[in-house]
C-alpha cells in the first residue's frame, strides 16, 4: 500500500512540471504572432520606417514575459 | 525538438540531395519520353524522395518495387461533377485518367486527354482550385483500419464486463483496465476536478485513437504502417476537437480571466489581454505541432538510417553491408524509443486536452 502512496507522490511531482510544457512553444508564439502582425501592417501601410514591426516584436517580448509570470505565479 | 531531427536528417544526406536535384532534371526528359527500360535503375538512390514518400499521404498504398496497392480517388470539381476511378489508373502517377492527374502525389484537374504523360504544365489551375478530392489515401485507409481495430478491442473488452460482472478482469481487459484507470485518475480526475465524467469518452477515445495509430505506423507491414497522427491534417482535426469543447464549455469564470484577469492593474492588462486571447489559440495549435512534428521525426530518423545502407551501397557493395549493421541496430533502439514516444505522445495530448477542459470548467475560488 505504502508503495503505491509513493507512486502518486511520484506522479503529482512530474504533473505539475507537466503544466507548463507548453509554455515555452506559447511564449514563442506570441512573440512570432504579435511580430508578424506588425510586420504585416507595415507591408500594407509602406510608412517609411517599420514602426510595427518593431513595436510588435517589443510588445510581443514583453507579453511573453507577463504571459510567463502569469502562468507560474503561485496559485490561490 | 521535431525541427532538430528533421534538420538531423537533412544534412545526413546533403550530399545526395544535390545529386537528387541534377538527377530530377534528368528524369523530367525521361518522362517526358517514353522509354521505360530502367527497371534495373540507372536511377540513383534518392533518400529525400524515399523518406517524403514515406511520410507523407498518397493516393495509393506502396508496398514493394513497383507494386502499389490502388486505392478509390473521389474528386468533385464545381462544374464538372464528381468523378470516381481507382488510382490505378494513373499509372503510379505517371499518366493522366478523366481530367485529374497526380504531381508530387497532389491531385490536379488537366484537360490532357486519358493516357498523357504527367506534366506540370497540364495543370489546369483554374479548374484545380475547384476541385475537392475527397479521395481514400493512405492515411484515410488507416484510419479506418485503426477505427475497426478499436472496435473490435473495445466491443470485446465491453462485452467481457457484461459477461463477467465484478470478477476479476481476463485477457484484453487486463490490458486495457489499467489505461482506462490511468486516464481515468492521473489524467481526466487530477486535471478536472468532480467533474471529470463529461470529458472521459473524449479523453478515452483520443488517447486510444493517438496510441493505436502511433502504435500501427511503427509497423512496416500493410495494412500498418501509415504516418497517420503525423499527418497534420490529422493532428489538426484532433486540436479542433479539443479547442471547441474547450470553447463550449468555457464558464463565466474562464472567460473573465482570459478578457480581464481579475487583480491585475489596468496597464498590464492591456497587454495581458490580448496575449490571453492569442493563447486560446495557440495552445491547440501547439496541440497539433507536437504530435505532428514529434512521429514524423521519428519516422524521418528510421528511414535516414536505411537510406544510409543504400547511400553507402552505392559507393561500394562491401560498405553498405557493413553499414547495414549499424543501421539496423540503430534502427531498434529508435523503434524501441518511438515505442516509449507513441505512449507519451498520447498521455501528452490527452493529458494537456484535460488541462485545459479542467481551467475551461474551474469554479472560482473565494479571492
Amino acid at each position: 500500500m505504502s508503495s503505491k502512496n509513493d507512486l502518486r507522490k511520484a506522479r503529482k511531482g512530474y504533473e505539475s512540471y507537466l503544466k507548463y510544457m507548453g509554455l515555452g512553444f506559447t511564449m514563442l508564439g506570441i512573440v512570432l504572432a504579435l511580430t508578424f502582425g506588425g510586420w504585416w501592417l507595415d507591408k500594407q501601410l509602406h510608412w517609411a520606417f517599420p514602426v510595427f514591426t518593431l513595436t510588435g516584436s517589443l510588445l510581443g517580448i514583453a507579453g511573453a514575459l507577463v504571459y510567463l509570470f502569469q502562468e507560474t505565479k503561485p496559485q490561490r | 525538438m521535431g525541427a532538430s531531427f528533421a534538420q538531423h536528417a537533412d544534412s545526413l544526406s546533403e550530399h545526395d540531395i544535390d545529386h537528387a536535384v541534377e538527377h530530377l532534371n534528368a528524369e523530367d526528359v525521361f518522362e517526358a519520353a517514353p522509354t521505360e527500360g530502367d527497371e534495373h535503375g540507372d536511377h540513383k538512390f534518392n533518400p529525400g524522395e524515399m523518406i517524403m514518400g514515406h511520410v507523407t499521404d498518397e493516393h495509393g498504398w506502396h508496398l514493394w518495387g513497383h507494386t502499389s496497392i490502388p486505392l478509390p480517388i473521389i474528386a468533385y470539381t464545381q462544374g464538372r461533377g464528381l468523378s470516381i476511378f481507382s488510382s490505378g489508373h494513373f499509372e503510379h502517377g505517371l499518366v493522366a485518367h478523366a481530367g485529374y492527374m497526380l504531381l508530387d502525389g497532389k491531385l490536379k484537374a488537366t484537360d490532357a486527354a486519358d493516357g498523357t504523360a504527367a506534366h506540370e504544365h497540364l495543370v489546369n489551375e483554374e479548374l484545380t482550385s475547384a476541385t475537392y478530392d475527397f479521395s481514400i489515401t493512405k492515411n484515410v485507409l488507416a484510419v479506418f483500419v485503426s477505427s475497426a481495430l478499436m472496435l473490435l478491442i473495445f466491443l470485446t473488452v465491453a462485452k467481457a464486463y457484461a459477461r463477467r460482472p465484478g470478477q476479476a478482469p481476463s485477457g484484453l481487459q487486463n490490458f486495457i483496465e489499467p489505461i482506462v484507470l490511468f486516464v481515468r485518475d492521473d489524467v481526466a480526475k487530477a486535471n478536472i476536478g468532480p467533474k471529470y465524467e463529461r470529458f472521459m469518452p473524449y479523453l478515452l477515445t483520443v488517447f486510444f485513437f493517438i496510441l493505436i495509430n502511433n502504435l500501427m505506423g511503427l509497423i512496416p507491414i500493410f495494412p500498418f504502417g501509415a504516418n497517420v497522427t503525423g499527418s497534420i491534417s490529422v493532428t489538426f482535426a484532433l486540436a479542433m476537437i479539443t479547442f471547441i469543447i474547450t470553447l463550449l464549455n468555457g464558464n463565466r469564470h474562464y472567460w473573465g480571466h482570459i478578457l480581464a484577469m481579475p487583480g491585475v492593474p489596468k496597464p498590464v492588462l492591456l497587454i495581458l489581454t490580448p496575449v490571453e486571447i492569442l493563447g486560446v489559440f495557440l495552445r491547440p495549435a501547439i496541440l497539433m505541432i507536437r504530435l505532428f512534428a514529434n512521429i514524423t521525426a521519428g519516422h524521418i530518423i528510421v528511414l535516414s538510417f536505411f537510406a544510409l545502407i543504400f547511400i553507402f551501397g552505392e559507393l561500394n557493395a562491401g560498405l553498405g553491408w557493413g553499414v547495414s549493421i549499424f543501421s539496423l541496430l540503430f534502427t531498434v533502439f529508435m523503434s524501441m524509443l518511438e515505442l516509449l514516444v507513441a505512449f507519451i505522445q498520447a498521455f501528452v495530448f490527452t493529458f494537456l486536452s484535460a488541462m485545459y477542459f479542467g481551467a475551461a470548467i474551474e469554479e472560482p475560488h473565494h479571492h
